[in-house]
């Protein structure tokens, strides 16, 4: 293989396959990117739950491919000067990468090894634009589950219903929904995508109006958009069924301002020091007012701050962590927080429509 | 001005007791030991007849018969004991607040404060053996010297109903000639390492050199070198000072030797449920599970994983610390001893964040207090798990039979 390529356009290639690539795995070929080249040249990386391919323009002067252990080689492209990079395998994959006054050489790994992405048929497409994907796993993200006793739960569902399209995450404790119309209409269906796999698609797709497909199979999820494919395994189960969990009616609506209740709670975070005695923050609602409060061994805090209320007053306390993640994830200045008792769930919702629907339960105290 | 600090041991305590309660046997050899049909059969305590024919504490009750066939054994009665044990302190108390129990039958009292108002702490610790002796008919031998680890050493040394007073002066002869076994905390195992190296008096520990020292014992060396040498600051608690509970656990050894994971199922149960019993019962939860297994041979392992969830659910410990088990044994041997603990404790009632699973979990922790009720209404055994009717034999309520914890010196 011997190929040359623009430094900036190889390094962001690397910075996207790096993704898939764990740092510390029981087959060191997975800790590698694989070079191929043909017509352009092809960077993939994969841990076997998930795959990234990106395709980069690049000179081919020799066709082939080889393995490179993903951390040194990003290292050195990263701080080779902005020219034009030469890469050729000579002999038993030794790799010589030259690059202005620069040279490396270094081992590869012969790719025959190297483990090829499941394929995925392109029979059910979803097509959405990458700001909308982007801005609904952000929305949503925070809410997926960490336990390993809950799998299903460490993932995000995705459902489609005519032209609907909902995201949800639910940890056990908290829950976020994220609702966007699409421009053509679909089967009903929904899946269930490893949290992970969100989390790396959400920092590569851009906040632009450009398409993404989606094409699904029964076991995996194919992403496609620019110049890459990301491929990831799904999470197989039944996902939590939470339209019953998310409460119709409410007792007490306020109207809040987001940025003066995330500084207030915030504040009041500053004495919860312990992370296992989880002391809740008290949010007590009087008319038109919004008291904040919160003891722990450190001392006391009283925060206050103005907001439409409409019902009757009611105290409860919270983890100060999910409510201030829901309220962040909200991206608005104003929301409606809904309560029914002290020991039910506050549901934040948009002031207009239903595009984003966040489920807290509360901490008895 | 250096400390006074008194170390009060009664000689032969639970032995002693039972002589008082029973005049007819003072005169013959007497041990307490644990019941040999659950094979809890060795010697808790002796009297000085039974020492003298050679019966040691610890030794299997058997081994103490062979040596002495009249010997007269006594099952323990650990209530009785609690009640001397509480009343001496009330005693103490009278001369200091500074009173430190180890264990039911040692305190260690600081009266430096209190000399003034009673004398020199030689004279205390005369007052304190003779007003033992008189109001509860039993004796002490008490140790008096600057630090807790000399005061120790120095009431073992004249017994019974004796003081030995150890100064900064004296206590390279009285104390260094004593074997380094006898200081705290050199078990077996240290006393071969240091034995192995020439170190066979508290003597020799002190003169050895410090790095010598840290390189054969790492930072037990270091510490061991300052007990040798006096240089123990460690203060004497205060009278109402209780140490934070870090774990609550128990174990058993089983009246027979278990063989089957069924054996060891059941024997889990007794144990969390009593475990589960007392985290409730302080108010606490926890979230790691210990199991500990000694096989017959007394090979011991411990193994260890975490909960979800701080918990006192029985259920939910039972569950996780067979879990483990069924992990970490497959069987080399019988089982002596089985035990259960749960550490990462927490309170308990505080604060509950609300999940949208567990409503269960409330349901269990309401069956659980509704048990505690009831036993404690009815007796231990008026409500019982199907499973332990299996095997009566292994179904033991380790709350009421063992109330003696052991302490740590460091707090």
């Amino acid at each position: 293989m011997k190929i040359s390529c623009d430094k900036n356009v190889l390094l962001e290639g690397i910075n996207i396959v790096q993704k898939a690539v764990s740092p510390k795995s029981t087959m060191p070929i997975l800790e590698g990117i694989l070079l191929e080249a043909s017509d352009n040249l092809k960077l993939v990386g994969s841990d076997l739950d998930l795959g990234i391919e990106c395709y980069l323009s690049a000179f081919v002067e020799e066709e082939g491919a080889v393995v490179l252990n993903a951390r040194i080689f990003g290292e050195i492209v990263r701080r080779l000067p902005d020219d034009v990079v030469y890469i050729e395998v000579l002999e038993n994959y030794n790799t010589n990468i030259k690059c202005g006054n620069t040279e490396f050489n270094i081992m590869g790994i012969n790719p025959i090894e190297f483990p090829e992405l499941p394929k995925v048929q392109k029979e059910n497409t979803i097509i959405i634009t990458q700001d909308k994907l982007r801005s609904m796993i952000r929305q949503t993200i925070f809410a997926v589950g960490t336990k390993e006793s809950k799998i299903i739960l460490t993932g995000s569902c995705l459902e489609l219903d005519g032209n609907e399209i909902n995201m949800v995450s639910v940890d056990g404790y908290r829950l976020a929904l994220r609702k966007e119309i699409l421009d053509s209409v679909y089967e009903k269906q929904s899946i269930v995508i490893p949290g992970k796999t969100l989390n790396e698609l959400a920092k590569i797709i851009k906040e632009e109006e450009k398409k993404i497909s989606l094409h699904i199979s029964p076991k995996h999820v194919l992403f496609e958009f620019d110049e890459c494919r990301i491929v990831s395994r799904l999470l197989e189960g039944e996902f939590l069924n939470y339209k019953h969990i998310i409460p119709k009616e409410y007792q007490l609506r306020v109207k809040v301002k987001v940025k003066p209740m995330i500084e207030a709670i915030e504040r009041c975070a500053l004495i919860i020091l312990s992370d296992t005695q989880k002391h809740p923050i008290i949010i007590s609602i009087g008319t038109d007012v919004i008291n904040i409060s919160c003891r722990t061994q450190t001392g006391t805090v009283y925060d206050s701050l103005d907001a439409e209320t409409y019902g009757s007053d009611l105290q409860i306390g919270f983890n100060y962590k999910y409510l201030l993640e829901a309220l962040k994830a909200c991206e608005c200045e104003e929301v409606y927080m809904e309560f029914n008792t002290s020991l039910s769930p506050c549901v934040i919702k948009p002031i207009e429509g239903d595009s984003f629907t966040h489920l807290i339960l509360p901490v008895r105290f | 001005m250096g400390r006074k600090i008194l170390h009060c041991d009664f000689n032969n305590f639970f032995a002693a007791i039972e002589c008082l309660y029973n005049p007819e046997i003072r005169d013959k050899p007497v041990i307490v030991g644990g019941s040999q049909e659950k094979r809890h059969g060795i010697v808790l305590a002796k009297n000085y007849i039974a020492k003298q024919m050679g019966v040691k504490t610890g030794e299997a009750i058997w081994q103490a018969k062979r040596k002495c066939p009249n010997l007269i054994i006594i099952e323990p009665h650990y209530d009785l004991y609690l009640r001397f044990s509480r009343e001496a302190r009330e005693i103490y108390s009278y001369y200091t607040d500074r009173i430190e129990s180890f264990g039911i039958d040692e305190c260690w009292l600081d009266v430096t404060e209190s000399t003034r108002l009673f004398g020199s702490a030689e004279r205390i610790a005369y007052k304190i053996k003779d007003r033992i002796k008189e109001e509860l008919g039993i004796t002490v031998s008490i140790g008096v010297s600057f630090n807790k680890i000399f005061a120790k050493l120095g009431s073992d040394i004249k017994k019974p109903d004796a003081v030995t007073v150890i100064t900064e002066d004296n206590f390279k002869n009285i104390l260094w000639k004593l074997p380094v076994e006898d200081l705290l905390y050199v078990g077996p195992s240290t006393k071969k390492k240091l034995n192995k190296v020439a170190i066979i008096t508290i003597g020799d520990l002190a003169n050895a050199p410090l790095s010598f020292l840290k390189s054969q014992l790492g930072k037990w060396g270091e510490t061991l070198w300052y007990f040798a040498n006096g240089m123990d600051n460690t203060p004497v608690a205060k009278l109402d000072y209780e140490s934070a509970v870090k774990g609550i656990g128990n174990s058993m050894t089983a009246p027979r030797d278990l063989t089957t994971d069924e054996d060891v199922k059941l024997l889990t149960y007794v144990l969390a449920e009593s475990v589960s019993e007392r985290l409730r019962k302080h108010n606490l939860k926890g979230k790691t599970v210990q199991i500990s297994i000694r096989d017959k041979d007394l090979m011991y392992i411990e193994r260890q994983e975490q909960l979800l969830e701080h918990t006192f659910i029985s259920r939910e410990i039972a569950t996780k610390a067979y879990e483990i088990f069924l992990k970490s044994w497959n069987w080399p041997k019988p089982i002596r001893s089985f035990g259960v603990r749960v550490t990462d404790l927490v309170a308990a009632d505080t604060y509950t964040q609300l999940s949208l699973f567990e409503n269960k979990r409330q349901k269990l922790e309401n069956i659980d207090f509704c048990i505690d009720k009831i036993r404690k209404r009815f007796g231990h055994y008026a409500v019982q798990r199907a499973l332990l009717l299996k095997d009566e034999q292994l179904n033991a309520n380790p709350v009421e039979e063992h109330i003696i914890h052991p302490v740590s010196y460091f707090q």
